[in-house]
């Protein structure tokens, strides 16, 4: 009984977090017309406030349609966007996992003093990063060119963080006993390392993923060349015209995510439980 | 189940890129395809063509006296004639014909001109004629009339007188006496006056015979002279004699009209007289106590005879100068001999133009070396007095005609040079020059062009080509023709641009307005700075192309 009574309380935050999913879903199928008449009070400056439909009345394809048959443009940006997307992940598989090892399992000296410079510049957001960093790319001719915002990501310091913190899991006896059987340090990070820390790789990839795939702000400012443009630049300004272009957008945006974030989350999980769990 | 999602993710992806592929297309399909080009420098040709004919510089009409018979025609139509050869002749028989009867057409007008001068002449003289009559009949009327007041007068007076004496004596024998005395002295007068009248028509009539003598004399002197002499017919003596008579007559009449008036005053003193005395021989028989009446009666009587007798005067004279004004009246102007004159004159000419052409045998020849256009007469009809013949003259020279339309005519002008293209595909003539441009008299849309050719290049009648091709100066900035469009009276063309885009750089299309200076069948020359020869403009479409459209280049 009391299964049914939490299930029911809780249900009702969950309709209220998912609904936003369902707008998109229902908006994507209306029609025009339908659509400047719910979105009247918000983009169109009428008075009153916004109207919606769970189901719309006149359900159209019309739109996705026009997005995957009438716009090419739209599918440059998409592979844009993996493009940049799978390239940051690499890159960041390929430095931050390594310095993540490094920050667990090494002594050397200086080592408080980076992370603190690491963690304080996890914190920094991207407007505050974003005029020395135009300078630098500018010194390194990276300007309007698509590595000037994968290097800079690939050398992000979050990933780096979380990983740290699972490869502080790995117990060192295990390590030792390794290094006793003569593994190398190498050998060392790529058998036991790694396996044992996959979960924390994976959901730095996810969360990565997550960030990168939906980044607006580094393309729009150092990227001039349109078609080097990632997705989510695709309707900088939403107005009523281009609202239902705007929701299929939307969708076509949220799917790759909803398939990493489904194949990425027992690993989530299982970090944020390894996490609390101390050895 | 991670696999299941990794092959979904996949899937995904797989989806996207064919719907990348698809989107494509579905997109390129909607450009159009454009050829361009760019401007450049060229000289932009106006050739004028036309297709014309031979013709000849001058035409002459040959032709004849009307009226003739052709008794032979011996050119054709189209065939050259040398100068001097025969074209035609006419019958000579006809000819003399009209030759004789002209002839004497003439003589009988010269003597109808004889005859009306004559009578002309001797209707002035009538006239003259009747003038003095006139004025002799005015002057014995007034002469008559004098007299007659002035019997009345003494009528008067000699019956004043008588009851004057009357009454002086009382018995009036003496008045008697002197009335009868006056009377009688009147008479006498008369008688005198009468017998001196007669005196002098005796007179003028011995001077008329005497002039006329002498003037008979005269003339048998001079004829002589004047038969040589070309000038008028010699007078005959009649007429010699009528013409002094004509002098004298109006002298003779008035001569002859005083006497008669003398002798009618003699026979009214008379007159009066007798009856005087026969009155005084009625009344002697009257008692005396009324002859003192009837002297005053006889008294008034006679005053009112006098006073009668001057009003009849005036009715008289009134009369007689209305006779003399009637015969002063002027005559109508009279001409009909010097217009027979005339008629004489063009009857002469005309005969002279008969005689001429009997004296060339009626054979009619070709005055230059021609060819014959037109033969208008028949073997067997008569001439008109229109053209017989027309002949193309060659002496003059040939010339190519033809026709342009009016909105060439700036291409052409007079000096330009000229190739002829002959249509029996003979060789081109080459270094022929334009010669004349002018509006076509039929049709104003249409201008004349002739171009002199040189002898024996071709015959009359030929066709040929001309080609004038005038160049003008070099443009900067040409086009062709194809890449100009034209809205509301401005021409524009479209430019090729790249702009950039999300799907990387695109051709779009810009419009341009220029203005067009010159433009050819292929080549338009546009104002310098309307394009430059570095843009590439748009010079063929598959569809219709609007500002702003996307398109896609042709592969060269």
């Amino acid at each position: 009984m009391r299964k049914y009574i939490g299930f029911a309380i809780l249900i009702i935050p969950a309709f209220v977090a998912c609904y936003p999913i369902l707008f998109l879903l229902t908006g994507s199928l209306m029609g025009q017309m339908e659509l400047s008449r719910n979105l009247a009070p918000v983009l169109g400056g009428t008075d009153g406030y916004m109207e919606w439909s769970l189901l719309p009345m006149y359900p159209t394809f019309r739109y996705y349609v026009e997005l995957l048959l009438d716009t090419p443009a739209i599918f440059v940006m998409f592979w844009n966007s993996v493009k940049m997307t799978a390239g940051i992940l690499a890159g960041q598989l390929l430095v931050g996992v390594p310095a993540a090892w490094g920050f667990a399992k090494f002594k050397f000296p200086g080592k408080k003093i980076l992370f603190m410079i690491y963690i304080i510049l996890m914190m920094m957001p991207f407007q505050v990063l974003m005029l020395s960093e135009y300078l630098v790319l500018d010194q390194l001719h990276l300007l309007d060119d698509q590595l000037g915002i994968i290097l800079p990501a690939a050398f992000s310091t979050f990933p780096v963080f979380i990983m740290y913190r699972f490869f502080d899991g790995v117990p060192d006896a295990i390590i030792e006993s390794a290094k006793l059987d003569g593994a190398g340090h190498l050998q060392v990070f790529v058998l036991i390392g790694l396996p044992l820390g996959s979960a924390g790789i994976v959901s730095a990839m996810v969360l990565g993923f997550l960030e990168y795939w939906n980044l607006i702000e580094q393309p729009l400012t150092f990227l001039k060349d349109k078609s080097l443009w990632p997705m989510a630049l695709f309707l900088p300004n939403i107005d009523l015209n281009h609202a239902g272009m705007a929701f299929v957008t939307s969708i076509m945006t949220l799917i790759p995510s909803i398939f990493v974030f489904m194949g990425g989350q027992d690993y989530l999980e299982q970090g944020i439980v390894a996490s609390a769990v101390k050895e | 189940m991670r696999k299941k999602l990794v092959g979904a993710l996949a899937g995904f992806l797989a989806v996207m890129l064919v719907f990348t592929i698809l989107s494509r297309a579905a997109d390129s399909v909607g450009i159009p395809r454009v050829s361009t080009d760019r401007a450049g420098k060229k000289v932009i040709g106006h050739p004028v063509s036309a297709a014309g004919k031979i013709e000849q510089n001058q035409e002459q009409a040959v032709f004849t006296e009307a009226n003739q018979r052709v008794k032979a025609i011996h050119v054709n139509e189209g065939q050259q004639v040398e100068e001097g050869e025969l074209l035609f002749e006419l019958d000579m028989e006809e000819l003399e014909d009209q030759i004789l009867t002209a002839k004497e057409e003439l003589e009988k007008k010269k003597l109808q001109r004889q005859d009306t001068i004559s009578s002309k002449e001797v209707s002035a003289a009538n006239k003259a004629n009747s003038r003095a009559n006139a004025e002799i009949d005015y002057q014995n009327a007034i002469d008559a009339a004098d007299a007659a007041i002035q019997q009345a007068k003494d009528k008067w007076d000699a019956a004043k007188q008588a009851l004057k004496n009357y009454k002086k004596s009382g018995t009036g024998d003496s008045g008697e006496d002197s009335v009868a005395g006056t009377l009688q002295k009147t008479c006498n007068e008369k008688k005198a006056a009468y017998e001196n009248a007669v005196g002098e028509r005796e007179a003028t009539e011995q001077e008329i015979n005497e002039k006329i003598q002498a003037a008979l004399k005269e003339n048998s002197e001079t004829s002589d002279e004047t038969k040589s002499g070309s000038g008028s017919d010699p007078l005959t003596e009649k007429e010699i004699e009528a013409q002094i008579r004509a002098q004298y007559q109006a002298a003779l009449d008035m001569a002859i009209q005083k006497e008669e008036t003398a002798l009618k005053e003699l026979q009214a003193a008379e007159a009066a007289l007798d009856e005087y005395k026969q009155n005084q021989a009625a009344s002697a028989a009257a008692s005396q106590q009324t002859t003192k009446e009837q002297l005053k009666q006889q008294a008034e009587e006679a005053r009112i005879a006098y006073e009668q007798a001057v009003q009849d005067k005036e009715t008289q004279v009134n009369n007689a100068a209305k006779g003399v004004r009637d015969a002063n009246l002027a005559d109508a102007s009279n001409h009909s001999d010097q217009v027979e004159s005339i008629g004489i004159d063009q009857d002469e000419r005309n005969l002279k133009k008969l005689e001429k052409l009997k004296e060339w045998g009626g054979k009619i020849l070709s005055p230059v070396k021609g060819v014959v256009s037109k033969v208008f007469i028949t073997t067997g009809d008569r001439t008109t007095d229109g053209t017989a013949v027309l002949l193309a003259d060659i002496s003059s020279g040939l010339r190519f005609t033809a026709q342009i339309p009016v909105s060439q005519e700036k291409y052409i002008a007079r000096l330009d040079e000229v190739i002829l293209k002959p249509d029996n595909n003979g060789k081109d003539i080459q270094g022929l020059t334009v010669d004349t441009i002018s509006t076509n008299s039929e049709d104003p849309g249409l201008l004349d062009v002739t171009v002199q050719i040189p002898e024996n290049a071709l015959e009359i009648g030929a066709g040929a080509t001309m080609k004038v091709n005038k160049k003008s100066e070099p443009y900067e900035i040409c086009v062709p023709l194809s890449a100009l469009y034209k809205e509301d009276n401005q021409y524009y063309l479209f430019v090729v641009e790249g702009t950039e885009t999300i799907l990387g750089t695109e051709q779009t299309v810009r419009r341009l307005d220029v203005t067009v200076i010159d433009q050819n069948s292929e080549y338009a020359a546009l104002e310098n700075g309307s394009v430059t020869t570095e843009q590439d403009i748009v010079t063929d479409s598959e569809k219709l192309l609007e500002a702003g459209d996307r398109v896609r280049l042709n592969e060269s």
